[in-house]
Parts: C-alpha cells; sequence; structure tokens
C-alpha cells in the first residue's frame, strides 16, 4: 500500500503536482488515452480523493458528446470574464461604497421615524388631555380610523353630538391640517367659541361643519372637540311641539343638559334629525334612536330647540336643561317634502339598509353658500359600498359646481353609514337635487 | 493565462488574491484568481448541467456570486470553497429545473491539501487492519481494489485485465474505497 509521508514539503510537493494534474488539458490528454497508465492511474486515485478533479473529469467527458468543444467553451468564457471585469472596473469602488449607503440610509429612516414619532406622539398628548381626537380625513372615505370614528359614533346608540364652532374658529382650523392645532385653537380662542359644546358619553365624537361650509380648505373635518362649559353666546331656545307640549315651567335642576327624543306622528323615532338651538349656528343630530343631548351653558335658561328634519315639518320647543328629564318631541310629516326622495331600502338595492337615513342626512343638510348656491340641477355621485361600510373613494359623475362637488362629499362623509348586506361591495349612485 | 497553470504561481498564491481582493474590492483580483479554475468550473457545471450554453451561463453566475461571497466570507482554501460553490450553484439550478440529479454521495472532502501524518506503528497497525477490511469486500471489489492500489494498474489496464468496463471499473474502485473507509472507521480508524 502506498501512503505517503507526508512531511510538510511533500505535502506541498503534492499540492503542486495535483495542480499540474488538475488542468483541464491534462485531463483531457487522460481522457483521450494519451497518458500513461502510471499516469493514469496517479490521477485516478488522486480523482478518488478530491470530487473537484472527479466532478471535472467528469464535466469533460461530457464535453466531448456535444458539437462545441470543451476548449471552445473554455475561450468563450475567458473572453466573457474579461468583458465583465473591464465593465465592473468602474463600479467595484462605488459597489463597496454603495454596500455601507443601504446601512446608513437606513439608519437616516429610522432616526427620521423616530423624530416624527415623537412630534405624533406629543401632539397626541397634547390632545388627549382634552379629548380623543379624529384627524381631518380627506375625500377618499376608506381611511380607517376615520371611518370607523365616525361610523362608530353615528352607529352607536347614544346622541349624536357635534360640537360647534365660529365662524372665525372654524377659518383658523380650515387653514390648519391636522386636528391637533385646531385643538390649540379652540383652547386659545375660548371667547369667540359659540356655546353648548356637546359630548358624546363615551369616545365618538363628531364634528358638524355644515354651517360653515364655505369656510372649509379640506372637504371633511372631523375635529373633536373637548367638553366645555361654553363660554360663548347661547339663546335662549324654544321647541314648540304641535302635539306635546313639554313643560317649560320645570324647576332646572342645576345641570346643564337638555334631553331630547323627537319622534314622528306614528311615535317611531326619527334619526337624524337635525336639533338646531335658535340663535346659533350650533346643531346636533339625532342618533339612530332619535335621541340628542345638548349642553348649555346657563342652566337657568331656557333654549329654543329647532327641530328641522328632512320630510317633516320642522319643530321648535322652548325648553330648559335638566337632566333628569328627556323632552319627547314629536314631528307631524311634511305634505309638501314629497319631491324628496324617500326611498325604501328596498328600492335601492336589497343589500343597502341605512339609505333612508343616508339620503334623509344628505338632503336635509346640503347648502351651498357660494355664489353657487343659484345652481339648480341635479348632483351625481357614485362610489363603492364595501362590506365593512367603507366607502371607496367617490367619482362625481355630473358636477353642478366645484362647491356642490365639496358640499356633497363632505356631506357623504357625515351622513350616517350604509350597511351592506350580503355581498362583498356594491357600486351606489346617487342624486341630489339641488333647488 | 493559462501558461499560469502549468508553472508554479511565482506570482501570487490563491490565498494572497483572496485577501487582496477582500481588502480592495478590485474585481480584476478576483477575475485573476478565478481564472486560474475557470475551466475545471466549467467542467463541473458541465457535468451537472450537461449543455455548453448553460453551463458557460452559470460559470459567469458563479463569478458574481463569488464577487458578494467572497467579501463576506472567510475563506482559508480557496479551491475547495470555490468547488463547494459550483457545485451548489449547479444543483440549486437543477432542482429549480426539477432535475434532481442522483443523491450524492456526501464524500469526505478529502484533498490533497490535508494529508494525515502518521508515525510507523500507526501506520503498521493501519496496515493490519486494512488488510482485513479489504478481505471483506466482494471479490470484484476486492480484486479491482487490489489491481487499483496494490499494483497501481490504471482503470483501462483494470478494465482490459478483468473485461469489464471503464466505467464499471471505475465505480467498483470508488465502492470499495467507501467501504473500506466505513470499515476502518468502525475500527476507530480512518483509511487517509
Amino acid at each position: 500500500m502506498d501512503y505517503p509521508t507526508n512531511s510538510p514539503e511533500n505535502t506541498k510537493m503534492e499540492e503542486e503536482k495535483n495542480n499540474i494534474k488538475y488542468s483541464a488539458e491534462y485531463i483531457r490528454k487522460y481522457l483521450y488515452g494519451q497518458l500513461s497508465d502510471q499516469a493514469m492511474q496517479a490521477l485516478e486515485k488522486a480523482a478518488l480523493e478530491d470530487p473537484f478533479l472527479a466532478d471535472a473529469i467528469e464535466g469533460i467527458e461530457e464535453s466531448r458528446k456535444h458539437a462545441v468543444s470543451f476548449e471552445s467553451g473554455v475561450a468563450d468564457l475567458r473572453t466573457k470574464l474579461k468583458e465583465r471585469i473591464s465593465q465592473k472596473k468602474r463600479k467595484s469602488g462605488i459597489l463597496f461604497q454603495l454596500s455601507k449607503w443601504p446601512v446608513a440610509a437606513s439608519f437616516m429612516v429610522v432616526i427620521g421615524l423616530a423624530v416624527f414619532m415623537v412630534t405624533y406622539v406629543n401632539k397626541k398628548q397634547k390632545v388627549s388631555q382634552t379629548a380623543p381626537l379624529s384627524d381631518s380625513s380627506s375625500v377618499t372615505l376608506n381611511k380607517s380610523s376615520q371611518e370607523n370614528s365616525v361610523e362608530d359614533s353615528v352607529k352607536r346608540d347614544e346622541p349624536v353630538i357635534a360640537s360647534v364652532k365660529s365662524r372665525d374658529i372654524r377659518k383658523n382650523i380650515a387653514a390648519r391640517k391636522d386636528s391637533t392645532s385646531s385643538v390649540k385653537a379652540n383652547e386659545s380662542q375660548s371667547d369667540k367659541k359659540t356655546g353648548n359644546y356637546l359630548a358624546a358619553d363615551s369616545s365618538g365624537f363628531f364634528s358638524d361643519t355644515i354651517h360653515n361650509a364655505e369656510k372649509f380648505e379640506t372637504l371633511a373635518r372631523r375635529d373633536v372637540t373637548p367638553p366645555v362649559a361654553a363660554s360663548a353666546k347661547q339663546g335662549f331656545y324654544e321647541e314648540r311641539n304641535p302635539g306635546m307640549v313639554s313643560n317649560p315651567t320645570e324647576t332646572p335642576s342645576g345641570n346643564n343638559i337638555i334631553r331630547g327624543h323627537v319622534i314622528n306622528d306614528q311615535g317611531k323615532p326619527v334619526p337624524y334629525a337635525k336639533v338646531n338651538i335658535r340663535g346659533s349656528n350650533k346643531h346636533v343630530f339625532t342618533d339612530t334612536a332619535g335621541f340628542f343631548k345638548l349642553y348649555m351653558k346657563d342652566p337657568r335658561l331656557a333654549a329654543l330647540v329647532f327641530v328641522q328634519p328632512a320630510g317633516y315639518e320642522s319643530a321648535s320647543v322652548e325648553l330648559i336643561p335638566d337632566s333628569n328629564i328627556t323632552h319627547t318631541i314629536q314631528l307631524h310629516s311634511s305634505a309638501t317634502d314629497a319631491d324628496l326622495k324617500t326611498l325604501p331600502d328596498e328600492k335601492i338595492s336589497p343589500f343597502v339598509t341605512g339609505w333612508d337615513a343616508f339620503y334623509h342626512f344628505i338632503d336635509s343638510n346640503k347648502k351651498i353658500n357660494t355664489k353657487d348656491s343659484l345652481m339648480k340641477g341635479e348632483e351625481v355621485v357614485s362610489f363603492t359600498l364595501y362590506s365593512d361600510g367603507k366607502l371607496s373613494p367617490i367619482r362625481i359623475e355630473e358636477s353642478l359646481s366645484a362647491a356642490h362637488d365639496k358640499e356633497i362629499l363632505r356631506l357623504i362623509l357625515l351622513a350616517p353609514a350604509l350597511k351592506l348586506q350580503e355581498k362583498k361591495r356594491i357600486r351606489c349612485v346617487l342624486h341630489i337635487q339641488f333647488k | 493565462m493559462s501558461f499560469l497553470r502549468d508553472t508554479l504561481n511565482t506570482q501570487t498564491t490563491d490565498q494572497e488574491l483572496v485577501n487582496q481582493y477582500k481588502r480592495e474590492g478590485d474585481v480584476r483580483v478576483l477575475g485573476e484568481l478565478f481564472q486560474r479554475y475557470m475551466d475545471l468550473i466549467y467542467a463541473v457545471c458541465m457535468k451537472y448541467l450537461k449543455e455548453p450554453a448553460e453551463a458557460q451561463d452559470t460559470v459567469m453566475d458563479i463569478f458574481e456570486e463569488l464577487v458578494n461571497k467572497l467579501r463576506k466570507h472567510e475563506v482559508s482554501n480557496f479551491k475547495g470553497w470555490l468547488y463547494t460553490v459550483a457545485k451548489n450553484y449547479c444543483l440549486m439550478a437543477l432542482r429549480s429545473k426539477k432535475q434532481i440529479p442522483l443523491t450524492q454521495m456526501p464524500e469526505f472532502m478529502q484533498l490533497a491539501e490535508n494529508p494525515h501524518l502518521e508515525n510507523a506503528v500507526e501506520k503498521e497497525l493501519n496496515l493490519n487492519r486494512l488488510s482485513k477490511c479489504i478481505e471483506g469486500l466482494s471479490p470484484d471489489q476486492k480484486y479491482t481494489v487490489q489491481l487499483f492500489y496494490l499494483e497501481e494498474k490504471s482503470y483501462k489496464e483494470i478494465a482490459g485485465i478483468t473485461q469489464t468496463e471503464w466505467n464499471k471499473v471505475r465505480s467498483l474502485v470508488q465502492n470499495a474505497r467507501r467501504n473500506l473507509k466505513i470499515c476502518m472507521d468502525k475500527n476507530g480508524l480512518s483509511d487517509e
């Protein structure tokens, strides 16, 4: 048996020998039988030891089966490699440096994010001192958190409450992009605030800015304002009720709340009815059960509450704040509002519910305050309603004017949610008449 | 560049080129190193891929792999490492083409660079064990091994002597060798 005595020098010699033997040329000779038996045996033995060599032998063997000879293949490769090297010559230094760039870049991104987060969190903290806020939204309705908070507040069986701001504040707020600054505006301009901030019982807040549509830059804003014992003006409020009369001589309980329940002539609750306070721009909407809540600055004063839902005659009643009493206001249907499209849900689609309220809301609250208000006609928009109640971005199909577009979009955002059953999504078209 | 193969690399060893490349990142350095083994790598690719054009593309792809890998990894034995990279690349390519080659026997990576130093006593013991193991081989393998190792006959010669095909001779020797290794390992020794 031949075992090499492997001293260091021998090893090197072995290696060199093997290196020489390992050339492809040498292997080719082997395969063509141009080596001596001894040389062949030596190579074979080496191949048993070295899988690299063994594979190479097999590969060159394989090459003999092809028209393209092994040598020409190698020659092609040399050319290709030369090209490759000269191409990369310029880039290699850059590549090395570039590999460090991603690290630096991602570092910067992380820092940037951290800074952003910190500032954002700071703002949020400020806000949370007062009340939970939802950020201003844009037209695309499927901004998630926005939608959820609005729809949640709408769906909840609680009074839907709006905060009402003075025009000046609105102006300031509209000029700023985020709701956090609006909070600051509120806090700083207390003297300009109108009275009767209304707060929901839980975290859903809803801001109705319908009266000051013209002041808006963004199409829909939901600013949540804290319940503030309103410092602004309050008028007297009356609620006149043809059917039922609330007792204006009720002793005030020392509390600031006016609770109301609006029902129609059949005794059914009227949801999404606009409840106004005479002399003020503030208003709220009744919830799905017809209830509303108003905060009064001065509990001793009676409020003239004006209810003006679509499809009904408006009613007004004078009420005094008393938290123990829920005043019931009954409305009579309007005979002259036949032109309003009271479309039962089934007519629209068997899958969509809430169309009634949705439509009523928009129709009763639409208001164009620019010179475009003279334009009459039909504004048509379309959107896709998804199964989770969210709407796609709204498309204007027929536009009366930009102001009309804005108004419709704004109203759609604020309107009570539509519900989609059984389907994933459905395409809806909305026709709004402006007269 | 091929001349370098025939002469000893008086200029720079593989390791020196590796280190230089890691330092400088100059692909030309890598190119020179790669060229030393390019034809063998091409041969290996031919073995697995069996098509010249594919094999050529694969060789260039392997070069690209090296550009990055050699920067990152510590490599002390470039040739062996290069072979492993190339082989794995070919196998991956085959796997994705769903042509899984015959399962590769996990060969011991026995490069000539890893010799065993044995003193005389150990060698004696090994020889005894080895002859016993050889006895344990099948007749074909035993005969072939004896011809190959003892009488140092080439495959071609053995094929002539035993009237068997060259390929068969080769596989006999390879299998015998494997069995001997197993036998020697069982007895606590490995046969180098």
